[in-house]
């Protein structure tokens, strides 16, 4: 009888460069960067290290195919290195290998790592990636965007719930408004300059109703996290460290695509894998025991529909949560307290982890500005694909014995 | 009838230079409300009067111009030296119709 995830694993050290627009280095500097600052935290050596998940997306355009250059930059003693890709949930792809391998016994440390060297291709997330995108994606998706399809996102939940679009507007500039003066307090966030509401509603559109703020940045980073058993990470020395509650994984099966009982407002798999990881967690009222999160805030409607996947906020009830104040840094649950993909950024095989760095921070409160006070347990989500087909992965942490 | 603002130094530099499609250097940021009861267009151009000879930006972005709808505000960027900015007194927006919208800098302390 599976037993689930819960306080099998711990995580005794984490790293992540400063996002953004890494001109100054590449690929291969910025997995040191956070690396180092990762296996400092840990306190362990280098040659401790057991087996390595290695996260990067979109191999064509940084470090190639396998993964050697986890390998061959850190130098790590002739172990397993699996490189892994799930489209934007990647990063978490990446530490639920290592999570699990610990879990199963078969390894006693393990390290998960997350890269993306996106802006050198200047691509900005609009159709035609050129040449370095190759020819299927026409065949896959002739004239498919990210902001294309989930802008149709707002349309439909508009629609649905009866809100006029106004209002929806309203709480999705609300949202990016709350992640700017959240990512101004984060030295390692990509955009750090605070905005009005009044800039975010005039901003052009990019793809109707999502105006230039509500899409994500687009940038380069790396982020780790080192694992081990929490027998292992006692003997270490280490004190209130931070275990996985949960980790769920849910795909698109093609039901979404195919059939009409899904009325393109929201994400299933999101739904489902929440649901799970709360019974993983041995949660009962998410609402009331989350307390932070970091969603895959793509775009400003991903985050708003996403509280209520979460079964945080009632169908059809964000907007006015939003709109309450409930998912600011002072709110019920704050939400990208970092600052999300949003301005903290989104280099993609990085995001996952950068999500959870986050919480690791913030549990043992070393946030700095944006310190919240005690939390107990923090959500991630993390999101590739669609809205018609994608890949959803949740994870919870806390403290060991909360 | 039209209202507009102006943002010299805007935090708008910053994201559209790394966020949208590297364009550097826009530091003034325009908005345009459309505080009249019909659709207007606002064509992607700006004058600047009263500062020396007249000073005509043609590549205001976003390119072409804002339909806004009553009630809706819109806005452009554009890269100014801030220092030629203060010399100037109006900004002129024309709209779809050929009409010509004039609008003091100062009062707004801009």
């Amino acid at each position: 009888m599976a037993t689930g995830i819960k306080d099998k694993v711990a995580i005794i050290g984490m790293g992540c460069t400063k996002f953004g627009e890494r001109w100054d280095v590449g690929g291969e500097e910025l997995m040191v960067e956070a690396f180092e600052e990762c296996i400092e935290d840990a306190g362990i050596d280098v040659n401790d290290i057991q087996a390595a998940w290695f996260g990067t997306c979109l191999e064509e355009i940084n470090v190639g195919k396998s993964a050697l250059p986890l390998s061959v930059n850190l130098r790590l003693p002739f172990i397993p290195v699996t490189r892994c890709e799930n489209y934007c949930a990647t990063g978490t792809e990446a530490f639920r290998g290592a999570v699990y391998a610990v879990a199963s016994g078969a390894y006693d440390i393990c390290l998960a790592q997350g890269l993306e060297k996106l802006k050198d291709t200047g691509y900005g997330g609009l159709p035609n990636p050129g040449s370095n995108g190759g020819s299927l994606p026409w065949q896959w998706w002739p004239n498919l965007t990210a902001p294309g399809s989930f802008a149709q996102l707002a349309s439909a939940y508009s629609a649905k719930y009866k809100i006029p679009m106004d209002d929806v507007k309203d709480a999705m500039a609300h949202i990016s408004v709350k992640s700017h003066a959240n990512g101004a307090k984060n030295p390692k966030a990509h955009l750090r300059k605070v905005v009005t509401e009044a800039q975010v509603k005039a901003s052009p559109i990019v793809a109707y109703p999502l105006g230039l703020f509500d899409c994500c940045g687009v940038s380069d980073g790396s982020a780790c996290a080192i694992v081990t058993t929490p027998e292992i990470a006692k003997k270490l020395g280490k004190k209130d460290f931070i275990s996985v509650k949960a980790l769920q994984l849910a795909l698109s099966n093609g039901e979404e695509l195919s059939f009409n009982e899904w009325d393109g407002d929201h994400f299933v798999t999101t739904t489902i894998a929440s649901k799970r990881a709360y019974e993983e967690a041995g949660i009962k009222n998410p609402r009331e025991e989350i307390s932070m999160m970091e969603v895959h805030d793509c775009f400003s409607i991903t985050e708003l529909v996403t509280y209520e996947d979460l079964h945080i906020s009632p169908r059809g009830g964000a907007v006015k949560d939003v709109l309450d104040g409930f998912y600011d840094a002072d709110g019920g649950v704050p939400c990208q307290i970092d600052g999300g993909l949003k301005c903290f950024g989104h280099p993609i095989g990085a995001s996952g982890l950068r999500m959870i760095y986050e919480m690791y921070l913030q549990l043992n409160g070393r946030a700095g500005d944006r310190q919240l006070d005690n939390p107990k347990y923090g959500l991630t989500h993390n999101l590739g694909g669609f809205p018609f087909q994608n890949v959803c992965a949740i994870s919870i942490v806390g403290k060991y014995d909360a | 009838m039209l209202k507009a603002r102006f943002f010299m130094n805007s935090s708008m530099e910053e994201i559209l230079a790394k966020k949208c499609c590297g364009l550097w250097d826009q530091n003034l940021e325009v908005h345009v409300e459309n505080a009249g009861p019909k659709e207007v267009f606002i064509h992607s151009r700006l004058t600047l009067l009263g500062g020396g000879p007249d000073l005509v930006i043609k590549n205001l972005y976003p390119p072409g111009g804002w339909t806004l709808a009553p009630g809706r505000t819109g806005a452009f960027y554009c890269y100014l030296d801030p220092v030629l900015w203060k010399k100037y007194q109006a900004v002129v927006l024309m709209d779809g119709q050929g009409k010509r919208h004039r609008f003091p800098i100062r009062d707004q302390g801009a």
